[in-house]
């Protein structure tokens, strides 16, 4: 009879991997476990035993109905989980429904790069109005009437008599007139000029002004201000050259051209200076207790060298497809 | 300005390429745009800043390359008798100045019996480089000392001139003039002219006139030298629209130290050119000596201080005298500068920090990051920053920022529904009527970008633009929003934009900005928008938001629905005082009970009447009241719609027993009914 159990459990082996589904496995519990299955139907003969016999038979007995059992439990699990994975079975190649992406505008990147950048170096960002007087765009900055130095500040007038700020560096007056120094600020903002709209003039445009005023303040602090905003902007091997120049709000003055290894030549990029010695005084702040460098860039210019955009034209169109580079 | 290399090398020897040359004027700030080669000839084309009329000249140009090469100006030298001509007894002109303060001085001086013919050709030469027309002698001669010193001159045919007088004065109502060039212009009655005794024969520092001009039958010449007001000059050149050398030069402000040497030389080239004329008598009003410039006392510590570099006083005194400066030491540490007559623009210490910097070079000072050495109380512009924080935020929802231009068009304005054309501000002088006005809302330019856009096959559009409007005398930093298509798209989800989508971005802006005391109105259907709510804070509009109507989406030929959303940003931004700090409550201990109630409505009544109605039944218990159903059409009579929400009740003291629950449902079931007759479903 253990031989009987013997052949019956290598033959269940042997059937066992060709059942493929669970319709099939119940079919062969039936086979082998049902109520004339085969186990029965061995088991059957264990009366014919004597007593000793009946003891180890019954002990194979147990052992191979416990393997049985134990195996189809087994399979029928593995069905059952492969049954539930092919009822769930989903495409994970279509694509995904996340929320579209938004962008700031190529503008506000330069602007939010440099304000960092700036507020780091302990700057605060400040703001001012865009309609001024004309007090604060040209006689505060030391900008007489009639003179020919308004020749680069055309300015649009408004039937109020206030104009359009024609730079930024009205903030420095702004907020010399309310904060007494030492002061560091970064002020972004819109200017308006009325020039003739191509590929490189807009008759709106934006600049960042900077302004420090503190008893110390020398012109080595604005080269080391301006080569970090240069290095951090375009590059860890930007190089700065300073020329001197003129700006009446500014003594000494100095144009400064950055060598930007992606284009191999020096370019203009901002105007700065020792904050003029007239303004000061004109602001009640005494130029022999205190001095200040001044800087002022232009974004878009800025913006159009570091993103490679050729015409101005395309940061006021804005075009999705334009916009949806700066993601 | 133009520098053509031989010509500098009449004056100074320059051991240089025209590249170094130009290399070496760039970096110490005569910028060299470009270096042209014609016919043989070098020609810088240089920007001259408008401090720098000196640098207008080509000996001004060699006193800045004296200084950079250490090499001296060779003058151009004049005959004695020319220079010693002084008033004879023979009074044949007499110069009246009207205005002295238009015309600090005047000269003029006769040259009589020329014969006029060509200039030489070098000089032709020269003035070709310089783009100007060689004429005759007479003409040529004055154009070349003007190039050669910056003082610009005048040469009128003396026997044209009526009444052998020069009279400098204001331009009377009705006179006209007639320049060389042609033009014809009515002159106003500010006008600085120099007159003859009848008639304006010259518009004063800007151009001679064609009644006096020296033609080929001219026997005698005057030959003016003056210095006029720079203002004067400036508005003449602009309101005539007449643009010369002479113009450019004095309003930027001429040497007039120069006067008289000026005109000597052009009276001693004359001579050259053509023997058989003779130089007459010089005539001169105004001061016989120019005023001296103030001397200015620089601190050699002031210059380390300002620059951060350390020069030596030798050297700081060896770049200011080849600048042309008198330079006298004071004691070990300072020096006593004086500027002369052609550099105005020095009048401070810093002008010459300036100078000695420039010399030196730039290049030398070594960089420091800028530290604040003194206590600092910080500025704060929460708003400069906040706006940039919120553009961020925005994008991060989201939405694209746009940049618009503030110049707008009536046209734009009035199909944005801005009808009020009074309460936006005109710009006086535009460059075309596309810029007649300053945006008094940002509507136009949103609206305009989603129509370009759209005709470039854009299907949905989620846009804002933060930057300023100006109404009513008001500038405002606003928010303006927009939806355009469907909020969604995609295989799972098409959601098409709604109010309620703006409205919910606007209720995320507000908690952004930890904005509490919001509300919300909602206003009836107007011209420009089909629904529509306008928010206010402490009383007072802050904005509105809504479906643009169909009337203006087609004055755009937009034909999908535009949500849009303008907000005024001012208020928003607080200084951080105090900083608050956020105090944790305890968690609740016994769970929320949820139950749900529907019914059908009015439609008029509106969920926020609702909502406080509820809660009031239920005080206190009714913790929160949510919306989650909206529905009409089908089995819903007209008029009426069916509002479903699903209520949270909460109590500290303990869980609710089933019975208490469905007595305060029965509370709420018996103030909706009583109040609105609802139906329960």
């Amino acid at each position: 009879m253990i031989g009987a159990l013997k052949k019956l459990e290598v033959d269940f082996r042997g059937e066992l991997p060709l059942v493929s589904n669970l319709d099939q496995l119940e079919a062969l519990k039936v086979k082998y476990l049902g109520r004339k299955g085969l186990f029965t139907s061995v088991s059957g003969r264990i009366a014919e035993l004597s007593k000793e016999e009946k003891k180890l038979a019954g002990q194979a007995m147990n052992r191979v109905k416990l393997l049985l059992e134990q195996l189809f439990a087994d399979r029928e699990s593995l069905f059952k989980s492969q049954a539930i994975s092919s009822e769930k079975k989903i495409d994970t190649t279509m694509p995904g429904t996340f929320y579209a992406p938004g962008s700031l505008h190529p503008l506000t990147r330069v602007i939010l790069d440099v304000t960092q950048l700036f507020e780091r170096l302990g700057f605060s960002v400040v703001d001012g109005p865009e309609v001024e007087t004309e007090y604060h765009n040209f006689e505060a900055l030391n900008i007489p009437p009639n003179h020919p130095a308004r020749d680069g500040f055309d300015t649009f007038y408004l039937e109020n008599g206030h104009l359009l700020r024609s730079q930024t560096s009205t903030v420095q007056i702004r907020i010399m007139e309310k904060v007494k120094p030492p002061l560091k600020i970064i002020a972004p903002g819109k200017v308006y000029r009325p020039d003739a709209t191509d590929a490189t003039h807009a008759f709106m445009f934006h600049q960042i002004e900077g302004l420090m005023v503190d008893k110390d303040t020398s012109f080595a602090d604005l080269k080391g201000a301006l080569l970090a905003f240069a290095k951090e902007f375009f590059g860890s091997k930007t190089r700065l050259r300073f020329r001197p120049h003129f700006f009446p709000f500014t003594e000494p003055s100095a144009e400064v051209d950055i060598f930007w290894e992606a284009q191999g030549q020096w370019l203009e990029i901002l105007g700065a200076g020792m904050v003029h010695p007239n303004v000061l005084s004109a602001l009640k702040i005494d130029p022999r207790a205190y001095a200040g460098f001044a800087f002022g860039m232009g974004v878009e210019r800025i913006a159009m060298l570091k993103y490679g955009v050729e015409d101005i034209r395309q940061f006021f169109e804005n075009d999705v497809r334009f916009l949806r580079q700066f993601e | 300005m133009k520098l053509p290399i031989t010509w500098l090398k009449r004056y100074i020897d320059v051991p240089w390429t025209p590249e170094q040359l130009a290399e070496a004027l760039t970096l110490s700030g005569t910028k060299v745009e470009h270096l042209e080669k014609k016919s043989g000839e070098s020609v810088l084309e240089l920007e001259i800043t408008t401090n720098r009329p000196d640098c207008l000249s080509m000996l001004g140009l060699a006193q800045e390359v004296a200084v950079l090469t250490g090499n001296k100006i060779k003058f151009p030298k004049i005959l004695k008798s020319v220079l010693n001509k002084k008033n004879s007894a023979v009074k044949p002109l007499a110069i009246i100045i009207e205005d002295p303060k238009g015309c600090p001085k005047y000269t003029a001086r006769l040259i009589q019996n020329v014969t006029v013919r060509p200039s030489p050709v070098e000089i032709q030469n020269c003035l070709g480089w310089m783009g100007t027309r060689p004429v005759n002698q007479v003409v040529d001669a004055t154009n070349f000392v003007l190039f050669e010193t910056g003082q610009p001159l005048h040469a009128f045919d003396y026997d044209k001139l009526i009444g052998r007088r020069i009279v400098v004065r204001r331009s009377r109502a009705g006179e006209r003039f007639l320049g060389l060039d042609g033009t014809e212009v009515a002159l106003d009655e500010k006008t600085l002219v120099i007159a003859d005794a009848q008639r304006p024969v010259a518009i004063a520092g800007v151009m001679g006139g064609k009644l006096t001009e020296v033609t080929e039958h001219t026997k005698n010449i005057l030959l003016e030298s003056a210095c006029f007001d720079l203002g004067l000059v400036r508005q003449a050149s602009r309101k005539y629209k007449l643009f010369t050398e002479s113009s450019y030069r004095f309003e930027r402000g001429v040497n007039p130290g120069n006067i008289l040497s000026a005109s000597a030389r052009a009276c001693d080239l004359t001579l050259q050119w053509d023997p058989g004329a003779s130089a007459g008598p010089i005539f001169e009003k105004g001061p016989r000596k120019e005023a001296k410039a103030k001397p200015i006392l620089l601190p050699l510590l002031t210059l380390e201080k300002m620059t951060g570099l350390k020069i030596s006083l030798s050297r700081t005194g060896t770049i200011l005298k080849n600048l042309g400066f008198n330079v006298r030491p004071i004691g070990a540490d300072k020096i006593l500068v004086t500027p002369p007559g052609s550099r105005g623009d020095i009048q401070l210490e810093a002008d010459l920090i300036e100078e000695v910097l420039r010399i030196e070079g730039f290049d030398k000072v070594r960089a420091a990051l800028p530290m604040t050495r003194h206590p600092e109380t910080p500025i704060q512009d929460p708003k400069a920053t906040g706006v940039l924080k919120l553009k961020q935020f925005l994008s991060d929802l989201g939405f694209r920022e746009i940049i618009t231009v503030s110049l707008i068009s009536e046209k734009a304005l009035v199909n944005a529904g801005f009808t009020e054309l009074g309460r936006a501000q005109k710009i006086v002088n535009p460059l075309s009527a596309e810029q007649a006005f300053l945006r008094p809302l940002l509507l136009p330019g949103m609206l305009q970008t989603i129509l370009y856009n759209v005709s470039r096959k854009a299907d949905a559009l989620k846009l804002f633009e933060i930057g300023n409007r100006y109404a009513a005398g008001v500038e405002a930093t606003v928010l303006a929003v927009s939806i355009y298509g469907n909020l969604e798209d995609h295989w799972r989800r098409k959601i098409p934009a709604s109010f309620y989508d703006l409205k919910g971005i606007t209720e995320n802006i507000l908690d952004f900005l930890k904005i509490k005391n919001v509300q919300w109105h909602e206003n009836d259907a107007c011209p420009k928008y089909k629904n529509s709510s306008t928010l206010t804070m402490d009383g007072k509009k802050i904005g509105t938001l809504g479906d643009l109507s169909q009337p203006l989406l087609g004055h755009w030929d937009i034909a999908r629905p535009v949500i849009y959303g303008e907000l005024v940003l001012d208020g928003f931004f607080k200084k951080s005082g105090e900083p608050k700090i956020i105090q944790v409550k305890p968690l609740p201990k016994y769970p929320l009970v949820h139950r749900d109630v529907a019914f059908m409505i009015d439609e008029r009544v509106s969920v926020a009447a609702l909502e406080t109605l509820m809660k009031k039944a239920a005080l206190p218990y009714l913790s929160k009241v949510r919306l989650f159903d909206e529905y009409t059409g089908k089995n819903i009579a007209s008029g009426k719609r069916s509002l479903a929400f699903s209520l949270a009740y909460q109590k500290n003291t303990g869980t609710f027993a089933d019975e208490e629950i469905n007595a305060l449902q029965t509370k709420i079931s018996e103030a909706l009914k009583n109040t609105y007759q609802v139906e329960f479903r």
